[in-house]
């Protein structure tokens, strides 16, 4: 479970962020919807670990984040936090299947190929696990990226702008998708996004402003 | 997956620069190594064939040329000189000398020298009979191992010299055989690559040619010593080695400026005309030592240049895997590793050729002097070169390495 309170951010006097408090029990879902420029992916990095707050306490698992040490911060990412980006990156010498692997030994865990295995077949990309991430379609590459997040068994997955690029139809897949997954593992979901189609499936739901 | 693994996976990953980067190392490392080789080959050829020879003693003409012809046997002698003229330096009873080796030379076997002597010039390279005899009556021949080797001679086998130093059939002596009685056992000097006999053979082979000059020798008791020698005091040799009783007496050091100002012969100091030989061969080699090193540096540059590019293209990687907890100092490591490997594969092309060129100029130098190169095995140079590429690698790399490290994953994801 996931509690921020008064979590604040400035770049400089003129572009500062003050965020609303978020208080999410483990496997609950939560929808942070904005327009551009209202600090969705500061508030997603700041939640990830990525970013320490300027002001404010972020609690993951009863593990306040800023009193934890650089390699204490990078270790609790490891295996807490499952990130998905609007962009998807890879290690490009590394095929699919290494590249989920290599999340998991960054991690210290052992590499559980039945578990990663169990993966590429829910998200249909068994017969892609050795191929290049050159090769990969976008929507594979995204798919890539979920279980790449998910492969730690992370208590929280954090989703940025994960349907912009996406139709209708695509859309509710992935959402759906991400859900199962979280679903299946009990860990807490945040999607950040503007894309307003999102309203009707996500219920809890906080609008930065 | 470990920190390694990934090192080299993204090493190879970039096949052209990969190739580039070992392209240049290798060269640099290879030319240096080679050079290397060289110099301690011969530094040890010459020191080894030096064989404590205090002077030598000639004909007139160039003293390195003397020196080169008579202790190295690469160049052609400056002339003879009578055993008359020379007399006083072959006498037992010289105060200042403790030995003095004539030579007769002339004549060669398939470009192997043939060398007339006496028993005392095997002192000299601590050379052993490992088969048969020494020569003793004219006509006799024991060879050196290389000799025996390579032109695979036995005891008992025959042939014919030929006059000069090159093999031509031309030239050959056809009617005087030579006859071999004994074989050396190796002893990595010059000793192994030439055919040792008494000087009274080259006097006799010559005879035939010669018939104006001609004496009937074989009736006459071997030439094995000086002593023997005196008693022909009409006939020439090349040269004599002298080794002096005592090295640092003044009297023995003035002597070949006296034998060069008051004889018609002339002497040289080996160690002298050998270092005149290094300083001259020198320059030409400071040259390519020159062109090492900046290779060296160009290679350098290179793998600083491939690295920093690569994490250019690859920042986006770098965060990301900072994002699944990679530590900064693990990042750090990734790229210095990656470095390295770039290091130790161009060590281990450019020690390949070295080895390479170097055997290639051994075949060069077998072909023209005679000389025998071995490889030499896997030394301290070797040792040192490791040390210098994983130096030069981990220079190259580190400042790619401390950017890398400083990947700030919120700006640069948040860019992207």
């Amino acid at each position: 479970m996931i509690n921020t309170e008064d979590l604040a951010f400035s770049y400089s006097k003129e572009v500062s962020f003050q965020f609303p408090d978020i208080k999410l029990d483990a496997g609950q879902e939560l929808l942070l919807l904005g327009q551009s420029g209202v600090g969705k992916t500061t508030l997603l990095h700041i939640l990830g670990g990525l970013l320490p707050p300027t002001s404010g306490i972020i609690s993951i698992n009863n593990t306040h984040l800023s009193t934890l040490s650089k390699s204490a911060q990078d270790d609790f990412r490891a295996k807490h936090i499952g990130i998905i980006f609007q962009k998807n990156h890879f290690v490009h010498a590394l095929n699919v299947q290494e590249n989920i692997d290599l999340v998991q030994s960054i991690a210290g865990q052992k590499v559980d190929p039945r578990w990663r295995d169990h993966l590429l077949e829910t998200l249909g990309l068994s017969h892609r696990a050795k191929a290049k991430i050159k090769s990969l379609s976008e929507g594979e590459k995204q798919r890539v990226s979920i279980i790449r997040a998910l492969i730690n068994r992370p208590t929280l997955l954090l989703a940025d702008e994960p349907t912009s690029a996406l139709d209708d139809e695509n859309c509710d897949r992935v959402v759906n998708l991400l859900r199962k997954q979280t679903d299946e593992i009990n860990a807490s979901l945040i999607v950040v996004t503007h894309d307003t189609r999102l309203k009707a499936i996500l219920p809890n739901q906080i609008i930065l402003s | 997956m470990n920190l390694l693994k990934l090192a080299w996976k993204n090493v190879i990953h970039r096949p052209l620069n990969l190739i580039l980067s070992i392209i240049l190392f290798s060269l640099g490392i290879g030319l240096i190594n080679f050079l290397l080789m060289i110099n301690d080959q011969l530094t040890e050829k010459f020191d080894k064939n030096l064989a404590g020879i205090d002077m030598v003693i000639g004909a007139k003409g160039s003293p390195l040329q003397m020196i080169l012809c008579n202790m190295y046997h690469i160049d052609n002698p400056t002339g003879n000189v009578t055993i008359d003229e020379a007399k006083a330096f072959l006498n037992p009873k010289h105060p200042l000398i403790k030995t003095a080796i004539p030579l007769s030379l002339g004549d060669s076997y398939r470009a192997y020298r043939i060398v007339g002597t006496t028993h005392q010039f095997l002192e000299l390279y601590n050379a052993q009979v490992a088969e048969g005899n020494l020569f003793s009556a004219s006509m006799e021949v024991t060879i050196g191992a290389t000799v025996a080797d390579l032109l695979d001679l036995n005891i008992g086998d025959q042939f014919s010299s030929s006059h000069g130093f090159m093999e031509d059939e031309n030239l050959e002596h056809g009617d005087s055989k030579l006859r071999v009685v004994g074989i050396l056992a190796p002893t990595g000097s010059v000793a192994d690559q030439l055919i040792l006999t008494s000087p009274q053979t080259v006097w006799d082979v010559h005879a035939h040619h010669d018939e104006e000059h001609a004496h009937d020798h074989t009736a006459m008791a071997p030439i094995t010593s000086n002593t023997a020698l005196l008693d022909h005091p009409d006939e020439e040799i090349t040269s004599i080695l002298v080794q002096f009783k005592n090295k640092t007496n003044f009297q023995a050091l003035n002597m070949p400026r006296g034998i060069n100002d008051n004889t018609d012969m002339q002497a040289a100091t080996p160690a002298y005309e050998i270092n005149k030989l290094f300083s001259m061969i020198g320059v030409g080699t400071r040259a390519l030592e020159m062109l090492a090193y900046i290779i060296a540096l160009v290679s350098a540059i290179s793998i600083f240049i491939t690295l920093f590019k690569s994490l250019q293209e690859r920042k986006y990687e770098l965060a990301l895997l900072r994002v699944s907890g990679a530590s900064p100092a693990k990042l750090l490591s990734m790229v210095i590793l990656e470095g390295l490997i770039l290091g130790i594969i161009g060590y281990i092309v450019g020690i390949l050729i070295s080895y390479i060129a170097f055997a290639a100029f051994a075949g060069q130098a077998e072909a023209s002097y005679r000389y025998s190169f071995s490889m030499g095995s896997f030394g301290k140079n070797e040792m040192i070169l490791l040390a210098v590429s994983i130096g030069v690698a981990f220079i190259a790399a580190i400042i790619p390495a401390i950017r890398a490290w400083k990947t700030d994953i919120h700006e640069t994801l948040a860019a992207g």
